[in-house]
């Protein structure tokens, strides 16, 4: 990502995001309100709405959402030109699961995911603790949030975007995913505070890029943007 | 996913959904049951006015086309109307596939669903065929003019959902439209 403005209005939600993540890499973006120490707050870093700049700064880069300026690369290629290009490379989790309450969990994922056997997908939804014979609706919010997120990760695509994917009793098992896939070659973006994650730690500030060095004890400490 | 695999993906994924929704399996029961019952009433006198000159498969084909056209509609738009237009955006990111693949894939789930409507009636138009002096050839062009019938229907509420998301509305429109034209073609 490269000078990433986005305006909303004459509120500025991004004003200037430079962010490069290698493959095999993952990032946090983590809320600033949540991990600012008060000497960094006093430096002149507000708390402010971030899980809303947040949310957009993945869309832009999931290319949902075009940006007021600035441009996204995936390996050189501009994501916004290239669309179709670009979202064969991107899987994106928010949470929506396409409308269809008939279908089964698995059904769902082997949909959503791309082509894979039922066992896998199978297998797939239940790594996530989604039950894979349950019906879209039966699920509730946080299993629907899982089971995106699982799409996402087990779409085998190069950049995963994550957004809030986590829920108290899918966290320690997506963590584990999500670790195996960047370990495997994808980079990986998530917006999330948790801090159990073995990533590179940012919050957005101001509508800028912080990193966050004392995000986890397992974060990079001091990695540039 | 190729283009091929993302509508076959989304066409099976439209289908699934459709058989899992018992109103869709209904109109199909419904067009079977109507048929057979007006074969059953047509023989009683006085229960079916007769349209003078017209001998039973003709009658029945006329009851068809004006099942066609309010039904068509419906099953499109409970077959598409299960997605807003921002829903089909996010879709499109999801499947890798640009909207007029989703809209391709809606289509042939729709026609599919159609022809099984049309296939549904088929034991009592070949009842009604063997009952009057209605040659196979007639029958033949009668049940593709019908499927025409119910696939225009179909499209036109697909066309009608760049305007509303509202399933109602798009069967309103669809509706309308066809029985507009059906009368001025006078085929009802």
């Amino acid at each position: 990502m490269r000078g990433i403005v986005k305006t909303s209005g004459s509120l500025k939600v991004l004003a200037g995001i430079d962010l490069t993540v290698a493959r095999g890499e993952c990032v946090v973006l983590s809320s600033s309100r949540a991990r600012l120490q008060p000497g960094e707050r006093s430096a002149g870093l507000q708390p402010w709405p971030d899980p809303d700049a947040r949310s957009t700064l993945l869309r832009i880069a999931a290319t949902l959402v075009a940006p007021s300026s600035g441009s996204i690369e995936i390996d050189g290629a501009d994501a916004h030109t290239g669309l179709l290009a670009a979202r064969k490379r991107i899987a994106f989790a928010d949470g929506w699961i396409a409308p269809g309450d008939e279908l089964f969990a698995s059904e769902y994922l082997r949909f959503a995911a791309g082509p894979m056997t039922k066992a896998a997908s199978e297998a797939a939804v239940r790594r996530s603790g989604v039950d894979p014979g349950a019906p879209l609706s039966s699920l509730n919010a946080g299993q629907r949030r899982t089971l995106a997120a699982a799409c996402a990760l087990a779409s085998g695509k190069d950049v995963v975007l994550l957004d809030e994917p986590f829920t108290d009793a899918s966290r320690s098992l997506l963590v584990e995913w999500i670790e195996e896939i960047a370990r495997a070659g994808s980079a990986v973006i998530v917006a999330s505070n948790c801090a159990t994650l073995d990533a590179r730690g940012f919050a957005l500030a101001d509508g800028r890029l912080v990193s966050v060095p004392g995000l986890n004890a397992r974060t990079s400490a001091g990695a540039a943007p | 996913m190729t283009g091929t695999t993302t509508t076959g993906a989304m066409v099976r994924r439209d289908l699934t959904l459709a058989a899992r929704r018992p109103g869709l399996l209904c109109a199909l029961g419904l067009h079977a049951a109507l048929t057979a019952v007006f074969l059953q009433a047509w023989g009683s006198a006085g229960i079916v006015p007769v349209l003078p000159g017209s001998n039973l498969y003709e009658q029945l084909a006329t009851v068809q086309r004006a099942l066609v056209i309010v039904m068509a509609p419906w099953m499109a738009a409970r077959i598409a109307g299960i997605e807003t237009r921002g829903d089909v955006a996010r879709l499109s990111l999801l499947v890798n596939a640009p909207v007029s693949t989703i809209l391709r894939a809606r289509l042939i789930a729709v026609l599919v669903w159609i022809a099984l409507f049309v296939c549904a009636g088929l034991p009592s138009v070949v009842l009604a065929q063997q009952m009057s002096t209605a040659t196979p050839p007639e029958v033949l062009r009668g049940q593709l003019l019908l499927a025409t019938v119910g696939c225009a229907a179909a499209l036109l509420t697909l066309v009608a959902g760049r305007w509303t998301d509202n399933g109602i509305a798009r069967w309103a429109i669809a509706t309308t439209a066809m029985t507009m034209a059906a009368f001025m073609v006078g085929r009802v």
